[in-house]
């Protein structure tokens, strides 16, 4: 084809050259007028032509996404026919891409809207968007242009859980405590009768004067929940399992982090898992800090976070616990237990840190590790599925 | 008869059937070239009504093809079906052949049959009248047959030519092919026709021009098709304002360029080659003529200077009749059918050749596999390799004129009364400097004269440390220091105004510390001079 035309056109210019001939002049007007008109219409339409994906980049589980795709002409020129292809991950759509064929007028626009829906906790890329378009003649080509990804985080499910017992050494919190090791003295409960016993800097001065005897202050123990959580991803803790037990731990790591952070206090994250959207490894533990800005940090690392099989539960705690503060309380979220895991948990107790372990699938014998739990003197809770997650919640 | 078990392909409404009309149009052009092409070579040759025969023929041919694609049974016995189809067109052309002459010449005609059968049944008339028929019918079938591939949805209808090449590609093909065809005929028949004279009406080449106009619609219908036909294949909703579009923007651009290839120029003056011609031509006179211009310089010097060399001698007078004095070249003695008519024709030629080189850099800026082809083609290569050598050529003789003229320049400046370049013995005015650069002037040079007398300044002191480090042993100058380093400070760090009165203060400073540190220096020379 390509021979041709150039055949044809050496052929007209031979001719118009060696005969004096009108007709081979007016057909390589034609000719010429066809290729310009094409080439400057393609190489105009694409400069003139934008594609904008308006999205909510971050859903929770179970919403719909809806997507509005404009195809924008903002150019003088007609666009006579486009066709675009927009991937889609299949996790969130029934069909595996959105493709159309459309035409535009000069200075126009179209808009596709589309929905996708949240099945699945993840980090998802929308697109390519990939667009064809060309003249009506299509002597010279298509064009194509595309437009970059754009992505959207859903959030694992956040199971509500209504009342947690969780052990703490952290003094001086809002929480309150059976204990009165952990009195706050900025939370004074009463007044009574000066024993011996009893320190002078508890004396009430007005009061005493008010009673006409000597009056102490009687403070309310507190503590502060001071939260790690612990997430093992390793894919080995997780073999043999018949669910997909590595995500029940994200959602129990999620419902845990939500629980803690409604209670005003503050909660990190530390995992062995890979995050695609970074390419540092191992991922940057989430500090424990307060405040609902911080549980969306934590979300949006759990909603994009993926099993590996480089770090152990057990190397991940014995490298990031000993940079926690004293009476942390480290929750640990994992598919398999063993000797080892106990040992380290021991060593954090003793380190005067307070130990909980969630045990998430069907893995391991559930009343050995209850009873080792117990022995260790460590909380221990086993989830078979979010139901079972749910119950505990509801306790 | 009718029986239809292959399902018809689904035809795309008006668009399909536009395709048709374009096609045998092209078809019945087609024979029309060819008839002026052998009106050219046969002389006595009676093409009258020739073209009436021919669209008949070609519409005959697309709709034959239907019948055979559509009709079971037509396809069982193509053979016998084709070869009724042309012996009948042969029949219908003798008798269109013969009746032009009226109905006694046909029946005379019939009557010498049993004489003379191929003699008389094949005639020079008829023969040139069969063969145009023939290329009609041929035309339209091809065409036809492509056209209606193309709106086959489903691939298992395709043969094995298609599926490996797109047909629109074919239609493409067929198209082009043909106009060159056409092209190489309607090229050369005038020429025979007239005897060598040259004298074609638009008429004549009419239908060369409509064949490619309808070839360009047929393209244009035919890429739609093919795009629809895809867009079927994915189950993909085509909106009707897409076809009403693509209809109305072609037979716009179709138009417009039809039009404009009515309007411009076709006829010049000179042809491509005189006109190649007169610019060398032109060239040639322009260097005959500074040629002229040095050497009527030259003579004129000469004649200035050889006086002085020999003073007493008389050149003798020429005798006879004087020499006619050469005058320089005239434009207008290689005039070639006037200027105007010259100029035109250069613009003319200018502008077709920068248009053509313009189409061809772009078709192959989107055809990059030609491109790749052409860079391999020898002569092209050695001509690349001329044209990269003349340019760095060009490039490095701009380059050391651009030097040249620019130092020259420099050269011309300096020598001129208002010379600024600094020469290396410039020093600094003190008058010109702000207030702030005094500051910093007198804290260099403090600087400097410490370091003379060694107290130099450590790369990790800031001014303050500085100080403390030589007012130890600048004993006197202690006060001043201090003074100076502070103002230094000050006008290094702030951003605000710093008053004249402040450098007056420093100069005073430094007029102070540079006292003791002559001061220093003389007494330790003294020292010096004692210890020898």
């Amino acid at each position: 084809m390509l021979l041709e035309t150039v055949i044809l056109v050496i052929l007209l210019v031979i001719t118009a050259a060696l005969l004096k001939g009108g007709f081979a002049f007016s057909v390589l007007y034609l000719f010429l007028g066809v290729y310009i008109i094409g080439m400057v219409w393609t190489r105009q339409t694409a400069k003139s032509i934008t594609c904008d994906r308006k999205l909510e980049s971050h859903v929770f589980l179970g919403e719909e996404i809806h997507i509005r795709l404009e195809i924008k002409n903002s150019g003088w020129l007609p666009v006579p026919w486009l066709f675009f292809y927009e991937s889609l991950p299949s996790d969130l759509a029934a069909g595996s891409a959105i493709q159309r064929v459309l035409s535009l007028k000069p200075h126009s626009s179209v808009e596709v809207p589309y929905t996708l829906n949240a099945y699945k906790r993840g980090y998802y890329a929308i697109g390519p968007f990939n667009a064809k378009f060309g003249d009506t003649i299509g002597l010279t080509g298509t064009q194509e242009i595309h437009k970059q990804l754009d992505y959207i985080t859903v959030y694992p499910r956040i199971v509500a859980l209504d009342e947690l017992k969780m052990p703490s050494r952290s003094p001086l919190g809002t929480l309150r405590y059976h204990q009165p090791i952990f009195e706050d003295p900025s939370r004074v409960r009463g007044k009574r009768d000066y024993v011996t016993t009893d320190s002078l800097r508890m004396v009430d001065w007005k009061a005493t004067a008010a009673a006409g005897r000597l009056q102490v202050k009687q403070f309310e123990p507190s503590i502060a929940l001071q939260t790690a959580i612990f997430l093992d991803l390793n894919i080995n803790e997780y073999h043999g399992q018949r669910l997909d037990a590595a995500e029940l731990s994200i959602v129990i790591a999620a419902s845990v982090a939500n629980w803690v952070v409604k209670q005003k206090q503050s909660v990190g994250l530390i995992t062995n898992g890979r995050d695609p959207s970074s390419a540092i490894w191992p991922i940057k533990p989430l500090p424990p800090r307060k405040g609902g800005g911080h549980l969306i940090h934590i979300l949006d690392l759990l909603a994009r976070i993926q099993k590996t099989d480089t770090l152990s539960l057990a190397e991940l705690l014995n490298k990031e616990t000993p940079n926690l503060p004293w009476g942390t309380t480290v929750i640990i979220v994992t598919g398999h237990a063993d000797e080892t895991l106990f040992d380290e948990l021991f060593e954090i107790k003793r380190r005067g840190q307070s130990v909980m372990l969630l045990l998430s699938g069907y893995g391991t014998n559930i009343r050995s590790l209850k009873l080792q739990a117990e022995r260790f003197g460590i909380p221990f809770y086993a989830f078979q599925n979010e139901k079972s997650l749910e119950a505990w919640g509801r306790r | 008869m009718t029986e239809m078990k292959t399902p018809a392909p689904r035809l795309r409404g008006w668009t399909v059937y536009a395709s048709y009309v374009a096609a045998f149009s092209m078809a019945v052009c087609f024979a029309g070239i060819a008839v002026q092409f052998f009106r050219g070579v046969f002389q006595s040759w009676n093409s009258s009504g020739l073209l009436i025969i021919c669209t008949v023929v070609a519409v005959e041919a697309v709709a034959s093809l239907w019948m055979v694609k559509n009709l079971q049974t037509v396809q069982k016995h193509m053979f016998f079906y084709r070869l009724m189809e042309w012996l009948f067109i042969l029949l219908v052309v003798k008798v269109f052949t013969e009746i032009r002459g009226g109905p006694a010449a046909l029946w005379e005609n019939i009557l010498l049959w049993r004489k003379d059968f191929l003699g008389s049944f094949v005639s020079l008339d008829y023969a040139v009248n069969l063969m145009i028929v023939a290329a009609a019918w041929l035309v339209s079938y091809f065409f036809s047959n492509d056209l209606y591939l193309l709106g086959v949805e489903e691939a298992v209808y395709l043969d094995e030519r298609i599926k490996t090449a797109p047909v629109r590609d074919l239609i493409l093909k067929r198209y082009l092919g043909l106009g060159m065809l056409a092209v190489l005929m309607m090229g050369t028949a005038p020429r025979l026709m007239s005897n060598g004279q040259t004298v074609i009406t638009p008429v004549d080449f009419a239908p060369v021009i409509i064949y490619f106009v309808l070839g360009l619609a047929l393209v244009s219908l035919s890429r739609y098709a093919d795009l629809e036909t895809t867009w079927h294949q994915a189950r993909l909703q085509v909106p009707t304002q897409i076809s009403r579009r693509w209809v109305l923007y072609s037979a716009i651009i179709i138009s417009i360029l039809a039009l404009l290839a009515a309007w411009l120029p076709t006829n010049y003056a000179n042809g491509f080659f005189e006109v190649i011609l007169a610019i060398l031509n032109f060239l040639v006179l322009i260097v005959l003529f500074i040629n002229y211009i040095v050497l009527f310089i030259i003579n004129g010097i000469y004649n200035l200077v050889m006086p002085l060399f020999s003073p007493g001698t008389q050149l003798p007078e020429p005798t006879g009749t004087p020499r006619p004095t050469p005058s320089p070249p005239s434009l207008a003695d290689t005039n070639v059918g006037g200027n105007a008519a010259l100029i035109k024709t250069l613009i003319y030629w200018a502008i077709f050749a920068i248009l053509v080189i313009i189409a061809f850099r772009q078709y192959l800026s989107f055809n990059r596999s030609l491109a790749e082809e052409l860079k391999k083609f020898r002569p092209l290569r050695w001509l690349a390799e001329f044209w990269k050598q003349l340019k760095a050529s060009l490039s490095k003789a701009n380059k050391s004129v651009g030097e040249f003229v620019q130092t020259s320049w420099q050269r011309l400046r300096n020598l001129g009364p208002g010379s600024t370049a600094q020469s290396e013995w410039d020093y600094i005015n003190l008058r010109r400097l702000s207030t702030r650069e005094k500051i910093f002037f007198y804290y260099q040079a403090l600087l400097k004269k410490a370091d003379e007398v060694g107290f130099p300044r450590q790369r990790t002191q800031t001014p303050y440390e500085y100080a403390r480090s030589i007012s130890s042993n600048l004993e006197e100058g202690k006060e001043n220091v201090q003074e100076l380093t502070e103002s230094f400070i000050e006008a290094r760090y702030s951003r605000h105004e710093i008053p004249n009165q402040e450098a007056n203060r420093v100069r005073e400073a430094w007029q102070a510390i540079r006292r003791v540190i002559r001061n220093i220096r003389k007494s330790r020379q003294e020292a010096a001079e004692k210890k020898k």
